[in-house]
């Protein structure tokens, strides 16, 4: 029975690889596949996913070398652990969560500064929202990487990634209001790289 | 407006997509089989660490290396018959091979095949054993019934007993430790075979000169016949021995214990440990000795021991220490004020006269003057796995002289705490790049061992150790060893 189950398997992998536009496979069947550890189902599973998630790993490195050294780490997790993934939740985020946890802890083994303080009285700025939003995502993913590796993790962690600054403190072993400040840091420290880029404060 | 510059980076960055070097994949694929394939080879590792270890010690728990003597205990056993305490064998054998031995002493004259032939119905289980062994190994119970009076035939007895605990010992020879004097014993007489390699004593050209007569041929493979003739020999010797009495060690007159060659052994370490920077900045240097204050240091420890010869051990186990230091830092803090003060001036001009000028002139005032004080409990904790050879250098009574030395393998070390880093700021330990593992150290220790019975000892160790490596990482800017002097009070326990 699982030789007729693989072969049906495997005629699907070659529609896939050979059919552009259709069907990507279902996302149970390609779990299931990883979890057998089937390597052509590993690699539908890496051209799937690996793209996104580059540009994940790109926004808390400073360069594409270390970027792809975090992915490969983070995939070698994923494909250990995928028998741990019980199907809450959406795969993706699954995996998006592995590389972002996996580009924490490798920033981890450099020096990162938090300073810890008060909240400051910052002060929030206008600028040029539209003049933004026509830049190109490859000069904003530039300013980014120009952060300072603290700045640019809570930055990452709490505006693109959506976490609160209760769960950022947890994952970076500081307090909420160290987070708090570090994102109000960053974020002026950004506005001060956007005018670099030309864009005015109104 | 407020949220505006989270909205764009997340919609830009949301379908943001990268394509990754090609061999990628690959290498992925690649790493992760290597990565299996050591798993595989520790847990490969681990798994026949733990098959030898469980060999070794059932293989050393049937042949006692040592005798320990307890001369603190000799009131409950007659004084001048040693018995044998075994804990290794089966006690239904030893009840079975003691009837069997008092049987045999209740024959007044048993001739070795009888006494052959009884042994070989009342048990099997030597089967493997040759005859000829069978009927020498009964040999000094035989010998006993007739020269009762005698005490070293007891000794030939004790002999026998340890013999036939150990079925892997020597059948010709009893090998038995006095202290660390190796002293053989020849069975059917129970006569001491005096050994040139094993004790330094008897090396003496005098007492080799008289024990020349005395050479001791084991009756390998002989037929009864010649094993009672040969005991017929030595027991004309003995009456030369006796005469000559300091040819033979003095022997044990207390009860005896059979130890195998494993001590377990558990310690607790209280000290002075500081740390050594390594630093350029020599100022630096010393603002952090001025703001560190060393405190009481702790360690525990527990140790299994491996008693490869009387001498030498070698031991391992688990370590936990820690180093207790007190940060304390001021800080001179200076609030300035500035106020304003009115001032006239007059200048005298030559044509004008006398001109009023008013102005305004800031002063700084350095109003008040206070300290900012931080202070901080620092803790440096490391888990390691000790690894040491420990030697005897010499004994006294119940008192042994220990040294040893090793390294530890360092598997969890955290630091917790402040310093003062080179800016003249606080700085949290945490915050800088430490090691969490692979802190290694050497050791060195001299120790006392007082004996409370065979098996028990106290002990009483002062020791040393030196970080091999630095506790943070080299991004830190400055390398920081430890270093401690440590005494241990502990126990250790003969298995």
């Amino acid at each position: 029975m699982d030789a007729t189950y693989l072969h049906n398997n495997r005629s699907t992998l070659n529609q896939t690889e050979t059919n552009t536009e259709t069907n990507q496979l279902d996302e149970r069947e390609l779990i299931k596949g990883c979890v057998n550890n089937d390597v052509r189902y590993q690699q539908v599973l890496y051209e799937q996913f690996a793209p996104k998630m580059m540009g994940v790993s790109l926004r808390y490195c400073t360069s594409k070398m270390e970027a792809e050294d975090v992915l490969h780490d983070a995939f070698i997790k994923v494909l250990d652990k995928i028998k741990t993934f019980k199907g809450e939740g959406s795969f993706e985020g699954w995996i998006r969560k592995i590389v972002v946890f996996t580009a924490l802890k490798s920033n981890d083994k450099r020096v990162r500064k938090f300073e810890p303080g008060s909240l400051e009285n910052v002060q929030e700025q206008s600028f040029d929202a539209k003049a933004i939003s026509n830049m190109e995502t490859a000069n904003l993913l530039s300013i980014l990487q120009e952060l300072p590796e603290g700045y640019r993790a809570v930055f990452n962690l709490y505006a693109i990634e959506g976490y609160s600054h209760k769960e950022i403190g947890k994952m970076l072993d500081i307090s909420d209001v160290t987070s708090r400040t570090q994102y109000s840091r960053a974020k002026q420290h950004l506005i001060k790289l956007l005018a670099k880029y030309g864009i005015q404060r109104i | 407006m407020k949220n505006e510059i989270e909205n764009i980076f997340k919609q830009k960055f949301n379908s943001f997509e990268a394509t990754p070097s090609a061999g990628l994949f690959d290498a992925i694929v690649a790493n992760r089989a290597k990565k299996k394939r050591a798993i595989w080879m520790w847990s490969a590792a681990a798994l026949l660490a733990t098959v030898s270890a469980v060999g070794l010690w059932s293989y050393t728990n049937n042949t006692p290396v040592q005798l320990a003597e307890d001369t603190s205990n000799s009131t409950e056993q007659n004084s001048n018959t040693p018995t044998l305490i075994d804990q290794t064998q089966d006690k239904k054998e030893v009840v079975q091979e003691n009837r069997l031995i008092e049987e045999t002493l209740a024959q007044t004259k048993p001739t070795g095949v009888r006494i052959k032939e009884e042994t070989a119905a009342a048990k099997d289980t030597r089967a493997t054993k040759t005859e000829a062994t069978l009927q020498h190994r009964q040999k000094p119970t035989a010998e006993k019934s007739t020269t009762n009076t005698n005490p070293k035939n007891e000794w030939a007895e004790l002999f026998a007993k340890i013999d036939r605990a150990n079925p892997t010992m020597d059948l010709d020879k009893g090998t038995l430790y006095l202290g660390n004097k190796k002293q053989t014993m020849d069975m059917s007489t129970g006569l001491n075979i005096p050994q040139e390699n094993t004790t330094r004593a008897l090396k003496k050209t005098t007492r080799a000169d008289k024990t020349e007569n005395n050479s001791y041929k084991p009756p390998l493979n002989s037929t009864i016949n010649t094993i009672t003739s040969v005991a017929a020999e030595k027991k004309s010797e003995i009456k030369e021995e006796e005469e000559n009495e300091d040819v033979n060690l003095p022997l044990p007159t207390g009860r005896l214990v059979a130890l195998n060659k494993w001590r377990v052994q558990t310690s607790a370490g209280i000290g002075y440990a500081s740390r050594t920077l390594s630093e350029t900045n020599k100022e630096y240097i010393d603002l952090r000795n001025s703001t560190e204050n060393v405190a009481l240091s702790y360690q525990f420890e527990a140790n299994v021991i491996y008693q490869f010869n009387p001498r030498w051990n070698i031991q391992t186990g688990l370590q936990y220490s820690i180093r207790n230091e007190l940060f304390e830092y001021s800080k001179q803090m200076y609030t300035t004020e500035d106020r304003k003060v009115q001032r006239i001036e007059i200048i005298v001009h030559p044509v004008l006269g006398e001109i009023e000028r008013t102005y305004l002139e800031t002063i700084r005032d350095t109003t008040s003057q206070y300290q900012k004080y931080t202070s901080s409990q620092n803790k440096f904790e490391t888990v390691s796995i000790p690894i040491v050879i420990e030697r005897e250098l010499f004994t006294h009574h119940n008192w042994r002289v220990l040294a040893k030395a090793g390294v530890h393998a360092g598997i969890y070390s955290n630091s917790v705490g402040m310093l003062l880093a080179p800016n003249s700021e606080t700085q949290e330990y945490r915050t800088l790049p430490t090691r969490k593992a692979g802190i290694n150290s050497a050791m060195f220790g001299l120790g006392v061992l007082y004996s409370l019975t065979p098996r028990v000892s106290l002990l009483a160790y002062p020791q040393t150790n030196v970080q091999i490596n630095s506790s943070t990482k080299r991004t830190a800017g400055f390398s920081q060893n430890d270093w401690g002097i440590y005494t241990h009070v502990g126990l250790r326990i003969g298995l």
